[in-house]
């Protein structure tokens, strides 16, 4: 593929916070594309980085240092018609349907304004699209004149992912959006962006926690690890073979049938990561080198992963 | 055979408010021997950890327990005086919850907190007690345990006060340890050490866990029975190993099948199994089998009677008329 049909393409992004002696390398020289229409999933323990990621694709932080282009674009360069245009083909799902929703709003409003925002559309093409795209994450036309507190947290998702998608977006950047809910709902809501995608081609970057999740909806993996991808490959490659010692660490703790020895340690302070490799000190493979170098991302078995020694592990 | 540890008959437990009163648990029945883990898996208003707080009598405001009985080490919890129930908290029957930030004191050093219990049910000195605490602080694996005595709760990880959490409910060598979510607000990686300390901890105090959680996946690696609730019931009990592998009931049958797999990393086409529908509120219970109106199996006495537990035999109980109607 050629840079062009990337969506958005980061180049050795960099996001700090804080002031020196106490910076905090949130995201530390990520490079990384998302194709048009593909799913992308990023994984990786509280404090990696992701979160940040997502929020700079969502041009909600700018990067401290790096480039960040969108369709081939540095988003620096983007003149105002083109920055309202980033704004409506990338949209957002968060965590938090509770938080996410206006509670004073009805869900028409909700859904519409968007449409309102970018001056799409008359008010009654709004409500039939609002009526259509509710169907389309299975809720009921009485939706509409209702408000978010008479909704469960599923039907609250389901609601955010359709005010997401009324825009047509070519990306929707979802932050934990099934984390919240309750087992038997997450499997609805998993489904219903699969079939989104299908009916769409909307392209996603899923960030979630649940690793089995985040398999099962993306086409490719990314593994942060202190701010820095570990790996990055297609998702059958990561899942099922991963090269790096922390993906590996990673989904043997999410598999419950693997039995295997627990993980070592908690992730260092991001203040004051560990030098060379920052995963070398809760690696069971670690040798001394590990501490005095960085390794970079490189192709290992048909993906990239960041460890000096991938192959003969 | 000596008597169980905890016996629970017909357990319910009503909230009142201003709206009325509303059964939150209905005729839970459960028992559990000396040192064995029992999972107890459910979704928000199952019921869960409304029986986790019934178990050691401390129920929030509104809730109270309306009928049932219960009886630790056989004697009646439902009858012990307020001397009693003190003694039978922390030093019998321990608990730790989901978010350790709420349940250790924000201005005392972790030192003191570790070391109160013994202060209050051993009778210790303090000075005898914070020796006690640095033990503890060791056996659940705390690094450098000397200094940590004299750190706070902020200046720890999550994952770091979960463990300080579990050194406060083992200080008195509890015979019963529930533990309510305890890895929920935890990293997948640090969730397994604290399942891993969990079980070692109880090889070597021998106690009781109960373990209340949504993930079934907790329950596979730790415990060797599991309980299903389902709007304030239990709908299947039997060993972690039967359940997970031969469930029976259409509520686990159907969560056991929406679990996404690791294996089924990356197919576009693939969908996951679903259960249509919604877990029930509270006080809107529909009527006979609290799951009728998302089984694909409901059939004539579903949605008028509620099924009682059949009992399968082999420590399995599971709360649904297609077992009357087969046959077991």
């Amino acid at each position: 593929m050629t840079e062009s049909q990337a969506m958005i393409g980061l180049d050795a992004v960099v996001k700090t916070y804080g002031r020196a002696p106490r910076i905090v390398h949130a995201v530390d020289g990520v490079s990384l594309r998302v194709d048009l229409g593909e799913t992308l999933g990023i994984v990786g323990e509280s404090g990696c980085g992701k979160s940040t990621l997502a929020r700079m694709m969502l041009g909600l932080e700018p990067p401290t240092s790096g480039v960040m282009r969108v369709s081939g674009t540095d988003l620096r360069a983007l003149d105002a018609g083109q920055r309202r245009r980033y704004r409506r083909e990338v949209q957002a799902v968060f965590q938090d349907p509770y938080s996410s929703l206006n509670p004073r709003m009805r869900i028409a409003s909700t859904l519409t304004e968007p449409l309102v925002v970018h001056r799409l559309y008359s008010a009654n093409e709004r409500r039939d699209r609002a009526r259509a795209i509710l169907e389309r994450v299975g809720l009921p036309d009485d939706t509409l004149s209702r408000y978010p507190h008479e909704f469960s947290g599923g039907q609250r998702q389901r609601i955010a992912i359709a005010r997401a998608l009324i825009l047509e977006p070519k990306l929707i950047v979802l932050d934990e959006p099934i984390s919240a809910l309750d087992v038997s709902i997450r499997a609805q809501v998993l489904n219903i962006l699969a079939d989104l995608r299908d009916a769409f081609g909307t392209g996603y970057v899923f960030i979630a926690h649940d690793l089995a999740a985040v398999a099962t909806i993306s086409d490719r993996i990314a593994v942060m690890y202190l701010g820095r991808i570990v790996e990055i490959g297609a998702a059958k490659d990561v899942a099922h073979d991963p090269a790096h010692p922390y993906t590996r660490m990673l989904f043997a703790a999410a598999d419950p049938t693997a039995g295997t020895l627990p993980p070592q340690g908690e992730p260092p302070s991001p203040i004051t990561p560990p030098a060379g490799c920052h995963f070398h000190s809760r690696c069971p493979f670690a040798r001394p080198d590990c501490a005095a170098q960085a390794p970079a991302l490189r192709e290992v078995h048909g993906r990239l992963a960041a460890c000096h020694y991938a192959e003969s592990l | 055979m000596t008597a169980p540890l905890l016996e629970i008959e017909d357990l319910a437990v009503d909230a009142t408010g201003s709206a009325g009163t509303v059964r939150i648990l209905d005729g839970v029945s459960i028992g559990l021997g000396e040192g064995e883990t029992l999972g107890v898996v459910g979704e928000s208003g199952s019921g869960k950890s409304t029986l986790a707080a019934a178990i050691p009598r401390l129920l929030g405001p509104g809730l109270a327990i309306s009928a049932g009985r219960m009886r630790l080490a056989g004697e009646d919890v439902m009858a012990m005086t307020p001397a009693r129930l003190r003694r039978m908290r922390g030093a019998e029957v321990a608990t730790i919850l989901q978010d350790p930030l709420h349940s250790l004191t924000p201005w005392l050093r972790i030192g003191t907190q570790v070391a109160e219990p013994a202060v209050v049910h051993d009778r210790l000195s303090w000075k005898a007690a914070q020796a006690r605490a640095l033990d503890l602080l060791r056996g659940v694996w705390i690094p450098e345990p000397e200094r940590r005595l004299r750190s706070y709760p902020h200046e720890m990880s999550g994952g770091m006060r979960q463990r300080v959490a579990g050194a406060v409910a083992l200080s008195c060598a509890p015979r019963l340890l529930i533990a309510d979510e305890p890895t929920t607000a935890l990293d997948p990686t640090i969730q397994l050490q604290y399942l891993d300390l969990l079980k070692s901890l109880q090889r070597e105090h021998g106690f009781a866990l109960i373990l209340i959680t949504h993930d079934l996946g907790v329950v596979a690696r730790t415990c060797q029975r599991v309980g299903v609730m389902y709007g304030g019931r239990f709908v299947e009990i039997g060993t972690t190993a039967e359940v997970m592998e031969r469930p029976r009931h259409p509520y686990t049958r159907g969560l056991i099948a929406s679990m996404p797999r690791l294996r089924s990393a990356g197919s576009r086409s693939d969908r996951l199994a679903i259960i249509p529908g919604q877990p029930p509120v509270p006080g809107q219970m529909p009527p006979g089998c609290r799951f009728h109106p998302r089984c694909a199996q409901r059939f004539e006495p579903c949605d008028r009677d509620s099924p009682p537990a059949f009992d399968l035999g082999s420590d399995r109980r599971v709360a649904c008329w297609l077992e009357r109607a087969f046959g077991t």
